[in-house]
């Protein structure tokens, strides 16, 4: 008996080695390929700069989104796969805002309200980009964040607080039937149709952003909200009561419940902290592609749920780490890899790091 | 006036019913320990104070007050205190963090009884920014204590505080209760360690498969020969 244990955990650790190992024989090879690829002058400092700041936009971006899936795995204790579809709901909603305002006078109300599904006016003829109409983009990153999280508020109430005790599972499965009835309902509403709704960005010089000739103002705008809110979640989370209780339930929900916490309310406040960040991020997405369409978030679900359980789900600075390393991942790769396949590069770097800590980076370390 | 009443409790978890017919009291400022062996409900009696139970039948008062099957949340403002056997702390909170989610149900952080409670136990002041999941066992039962403390509570419920502990810690562990409650708390008191439980209370109940059995004063139980030979270990 105890020879066949000791088997076991001698295979475990050899092959728990071996992957290491692995990791790190990949990580040379491909850190001594770069400096050849640079030094050769087949890839440009230019061009590695562009790969890495592509990675932190992305990355924050995701990190916004994770926030808050993590934060309903924690304190909900369920895996929600209507997540990406808040993003999309966040992005309709201000994204309609943004065309009402910036739109007046130039297309036709049901036009703007349906956000060009008659393929009316062009995002350019109303030189809707941030620097061209910067208070009607601010007014739908605000709306994004309210709409999401009076539709996440109602969907709690009608769906997921009847089922709080039912357990994982079925909350899960009740999240995907969510997930598609949100999706097709913003379908019905806005049609399917891929389409345009921001003009492209203005570029900014400044000797700040030395790797590059030109900053994207719009990316900028993302990473420049993506820290704030971060950073603001982060305050929020460790030096107030309110975040303290979320911490707490996160912890232990019956013992919350028998302290006194009002665990309903710190409910709501999950829902609405992690549904106004994934219609913010959503929006902002949105903002740096250009295009919106139903799927958006639907399809963005999996390299978020991938960041968070990279980081260790249930922590927040898991999620944001991961969101960072899953966003870097995609963009670096593309020095040896197609643009198709990059997100090969990710998915397999999250087995990997799993292979190796299966509780994620920040996983048991620090909830909520 | 009996400060707790609980008369003719039916009580379980579902469809499972766990006590018939338990009747207890505990005084203003008293201490009363229930023992009993192994799946006798002695918890539940405490969880069913607590409204953690499907309360079946009978009825709990507190302080005249009618509270069968009201919630947690409601029963911890009327004056009980509740420490639960396992995980009674938050983990990833720090000690301090811990002690202001006890007395959330205030408006202010009470910054008096925070300090009460550092006076009641120093080391809690010293580890007062450290994480609680990295504690003791000992220094984690006094948190869970010192959180239950933080709202002043009447009566003290503790469900099984010597679990776990070192031997060398129980006694002192006792010793700490034995100083609550001479500060005026009642403390109703779960004790697997019936022999200690029994010598330090007032009064004590033998409870056996949901039932009353015995109902004395502490000394009087500890001295009577067929709770000894059936309870004590002779």
């Amino acid at each position: 008996m105890s020879t066949v244990d000791l088997g076991g955990g001698i295979s475990r650790l050899t092959s728990e080695r071996t992957v290491r190992a692995l990791v790190v024989v990949a990580a040379v090879v491909l850190a001594l390929d770069l400096v050849r690829r640079i030094y050769t002058g087949s890839l440009t400092l230019g061009t590695l700069g562009f790969y890495l700041w592509n990675g932190i936009v992305d990355g924050l971006v995701f990190g916004l989104a994770g926030i808050g899936l993590s934060m309903t795995y924690s304190i909900l204790r369920f895996a929600n796969f209507s997540h990406g579809d808040l993003l999309t709901t966040g992005a309709f909603s201000g994204w309609t805002v943004a065309y009402l305002i910036a739109g007046a006078g130039i297309a036709d109300t049901s036009s703007r309200l349906l956000l060009r599904a008659d393929g009316g006016a062009p995002p350019g003829q109303l030189d809707l980009q941030i620097l061209g109409e910067p208070i009607a983009i601010l007014a739908g990153l605000v709306v994004a964040a309210l709409l999401t999280v009076l539709i996440a508020l109602a969907i709690d109430r009608v769906v997921y607080r009847p089922l709080r005790d039912a357990g994982g599972i079925p909350l899960l499965i009740a999240s995907v039937g969510v997930a598609l009835a949100l999706r097709y309902f913003i379908a019905l509403v806005y049609t399917s149709q891929n389409r345009a709704v921001t003009a492209s960005s203005p570029e900014w010089s400044s000797p700040v952003f030395f790797w590059t000739e030109g900053v994207n103002v719009h990316e900028l705008t993302m990473v420049v909200s993506a820290t704030v809110l971060m950073v603001g979640i982060h305050l929020l989370l460790q030096y107030t009561k309110l975040g303290t209780s979320m911490r707490a339930m996160a912890d232990n929900r019956d013992l919350a419940l028998i302290t006194g916490i009002p665990t309903e309310r710190v409910v709501r406040a999950t829902w609405m902290i992690g549904a106004g960040l994934a219609g913010v991020a959503g929006y902002l997405i949105v903002l740096d592609r250009g295009t919106i369409t139903i799927n958006l978030g639907w399809f963005l679900l999996l390299l978020i749920f991938a960041a968070v359980i990279l980081g260790g789900i249930g922590s927040i600075y898991g999620a944001i780490v991961g969101a960072l390393i899953i966003g870097l991942t995609i963009n670096v790769s593309l020095v040896w890899i197609p643009s198709d396949m990059n997100e090969i590069a990710a998915f397999g770097l999250m087995i990997l790091v799993l292979l190796v800590r299966p509780q994620g980076l920040f996983g048991g370390v620090e909830t909520a | 006036m009996a400060a707790l009443e609980v008369a003719d409790l039916d009580a379980g978890y579902g469809e499972l019913q766990v006590l018939e017919g338990v009747d207890m009291t505990v005084e203003d400022g008293e201490y009363v320990s229930i023992v009993g062996p192994n799946g006798a409900g002695k918890s539940t009696v405490m969880k069913s104070v607590f409204g953690l139970t499907t309360v079946m039948g009978g009825r709990i008062t507190f302080d005249g007050e009618g509270i069968t099957g009201r919630r947690p949340e409601e029963i911890i403002t009327t004056g009980i205190g509740y420490v639960p056997q396992n995980d009674n702390v938050f983990p990833s909170l720090s000690v301090r963090e811990n002690l202001e989610m006890g007395a959330y149900i205030l408006e202010d952080v009470p910054e008096d009884r925070i300090q009460r409670v550092y006076g009641r136990f120093p080391i809690l002041e010293e580890r007062a920014g450290q994480k609680a999941g990295s504690l003791s066992g000992g220094q984690r039962q006094m948190l869970a204590m010192g959180r239950a403390l933080m709202l002043d509570p009447e009566l003290l419920m503790l469900d099984e505080p010597s679990a776990g502990l070192a031997p060398d810690l129980v006694s002192e562990m006792f010793d700490r209760i034995d100083r609550i409650n001479a500060d005026g708390t009642a403390v109703l008191l779960v004790e697997q360690n019936a022999k200690e439980a029994l010598a330090r209370c007032d009064r004590g109940y033998v409870l056996v498969q949901g039932q009353n059995r015995y109902e004395d004063s502490g000394d009087a139980l500890l001295s009577d020969e067929q709770v000894r030979r059936e309870f004590l270990g002779g």
